[in-house]
């Protein structure tokens, strides 16, 4: 595509999306806040998947572990700045990321899927039992009160909606440049090379295990922040924030958008939340449907929204180079 | 107190194997079916689950705990042939990540469906009328029949899968497809036909399990992920594509549930994770599981 097309197009969608809240109404304003968190956690998985080739599928372990640690210090240090709150969160993502993936990192193909789920498990099971740190079935709750302090600004109430729309439209625009510059450096070329082809890598002299360390560590780091962000705007944290069923939510996002492109999970979490929200609000079978939908994508499209429109502009190429169009 | 717990132990013990047995009926199967086509079949799972749901059927419509035990197993044995050749096979040219995503969709599916038409309360099964009794164990001791009777039938159906497999030409085949699927077929077994039998067999054992299982724990939707979470510990901690190591960790699994249920009621769930964590740890294929 041409470059001035897409910086023109990015310019667009950045406007659009920072004049959103004058012109649209609560709802779709707090849609649009979901979305973007979504995206942030779908891009931290677009970097294990669809980068690196790395099927995880027990994604939410980051997302829950940000976001409960945000959520006890939010409860216990009742002093402590909300921001900072949100980097101990992310902080401990990256913590996570290095401890799960040491110990998964040794295994490769499906017993790694197998043991990531595992991990995540078990965290869900500490999450659901351990009474006393987490409140387990009932989760924590108890920060709707707090305030956000913004230097040189304003102090926000936390029940603020266009707050916290302008709060994780700022910290996506972040996130999107530094994942986008983090498949541009050597590490992030090494990753991508992995995907192709594992044992050239090897044989260059590059150490891949710990190259792939490094990413599980940055892509926990960044889902631990989307996990904090959520807490945030969800007001509570509770264990099926990183259960199996949310770890896959992850997946059917990205599947959505397209999982082998950086674009695909925010694209993905757009359409999916307002494909639930759409058919949560004329059916109670939406799950059904949503089952049904993912399906016939994998069946028929495994490429997602970005390949069909791959597929459809080089079709479009292809008509106007031999003069049809 | 004290001789009261003294006394439970070796009824906690039965029950330990009784549920560590139903484990190795749905996780034997997948176990097969995973190593052989390097797929994590999340709807092997919901197989059981469907099992469990046509027996409640059965039984409501003719009133017998026995046809359901014959139907339905057959009924969960074609859907999973029907699966592997109309859907896994599909995607299986686009890889494994594919196969996963496609699998997990299907459970998704089938379990909405079932919630669909049986609702989400938990449906009773009634024991069948033969097996309602208690056996008198030890002096004090009494144990119900009917969950002999699954340890009984699930020993029967192990010692069966054992000598399917270490004593016929069927058997031969499906191991040297868990072993080396490439080579096996240069030397002209025909995989394919293995691969739908394995997927027959392995879903036909999930249906068993899923109808003993119904008046034993009644039929639920939430079924699937219950049994799925097992028989992922239970594979993890006795190793990728071996039916002994599965056995073995699935009487562990069994026993740390019936005890820890008892003896350390806040932590049972974090112990079978980490027993499985641990095995990752020490052994990252599994206490018997394959080299590469």
């Amino acid at each position: 595509m041409n470059r001035s097309i897409e910086t023109f197009g990015i310019l667009l969608v950045l406007i659009l999306a920072i004049l959103y809240p004058l012109v649209a109404g609560k709802f779709h304003i707090y849609l649009l806040t979901e979305i973007m968190i979504y995206s942030i956690l779908g891009l931290s998985y677009y970097l294990l998947l669809g980068h690196t080739g790395l099927l995880s599928i027990g994604h939410a372990v980051y997302f829950g572990i940000g976001g409960y640690t945000t959520a006890l210090f939010l409860q216990r240090v009742p002093n402590l700045p909300v921001s900072l709150t949100l980097l101990i969160g992310a902080f401990s993502g990256l913590l996570a990321g290095f401890l799960i993936g040491s110990m998964v990192l040794r295994l490769t193909k499906i017993y790694f899927s197998f043991a990531t789920l595992a991990f995540s498990q078990m965290v869900w099971a500490i999450a659901w039992k351990w009474r006393g740190l987490t409140g387990g079935d009932d989760g924590l709750t108890g920060w709707s009160a707090r305030e956000f302090v913004v230097p040189f600004l304003d102090r926000f109430s936390l029940t603020n909606v266009t707050f916290l729309y302008y709060l994780a439209f700022s910290i996506t625009v972040f996130t999107i440049v530094i994942c986008w510059y983090f498949t541009r450096t050597p590490l992030g070329n090494t990753l991508s090379a992995v995907k192709s082809n594992p044992n050239r890598v090897n044989f260059l002299g590059i150490n891949i295990s710990v190259a792939k360390l490094m990413l599980f560590g940055f892509t926990g780091l960044i889902a631990g922040l989307s996990g904090s962000l959520f807490i945030l705007f969800k007001k509570m944290v509770a264990p099926n924030f990183l259960d199996m069923f949310m770890s896959f939510d992850v997946v059917v996002m990205s599947v959505i958008g397209g999982y082998s492109s950086f674009l695909g999970p925010i694209i993905g979490s757009f359409v999916y939340v307002y494909m639930v929200e759409y058919l949560s609000s004329i059916t109670d079978r939406w799950q059904l449907i949503m089952g049904v939908f993912f399906m016939l994508l994998i069946l028929f499209y495994p490429k997602g929204i970005v390949g069909m429109f791959n597929q459809f502009s080089r079709k479009l190429t292809f008509l106007s180079r031999k003069n049809y169009l | 107190m004290e001789s009261q717990l003294g006394m439970m132990i070796p009824v906690l013990f039965l029950h330990g194997l009784v549920y560590g047995m139903l484990i190795f009926l749905v996780a034997s199967g997948l176990t097969l079916v995973m190593s052989m086509m390097d797929i994590l079949n999340f709807a092997h799972a919901s197989i059981y689950m469907i099992g469990a749901f046509i027996c409640y059927q059965i039984i409501q419509w003719t009133n017998s705990f026995w046809i359901a035990l014959v139907v339905a197993p057959l009924i969960c044995g074609l859907l999973g042939i029907l699966m592997e050749r109309g859907l896994i096979r599909k995607v299986h040219a686009s890889g494994h990540v594919n196969e996963l995503l496609l699998t997990f969709g299907l459970a998704m599916v089938i379990m909405e469906v079932m919630k669909w038409i049986y609702g989400t309360n938990p449906l009773p099964v009634p024991v069948p009328p033969q097996l309602t009794q208690s056996v008198q164990l030890w002096s004090d001791v009494k144990y119900p029949v009917y969950r002999l009777f699954i340890l009984v039938l699930s020993a029967v159906v192990l010692a069966f899968m054992f000598y399917l497999l270490k004593r016929t030409r069927l058997g031969i085949s499906i191991r040297a497809c868990v072993q080396d699927g490439e080579m096996a077929h240069a030397l002209g077994t025909n995989v394919s036909i293995v691969f739908a039998t394995v997927m027959g067999i392995g879903t036909w054992l999930a249906g068993i399990a899923g109808v003993i299982v119904a008046p034993y724990l009644s039929v639920y939707p939430g079924m699937f992920s219950d049994m799925i979470l097992d028989c992922f510990a239970v594979i993890a901690v006795g190793g990728l594509g071996s039916l002994g190591g599965v056995l073995v960790a699935s009487l562990i699994v069994g026993q740390v549930q019936s005890f820890g249920v008892i003896y350390l009621p806040s932590v049972s769930i974090i112990l079978i994770y980490l027993v499985m964590v641990l095995v990752f740890i020490v052994k990252p294929r599994g206490l018997f599981g394959k080299k590469e």
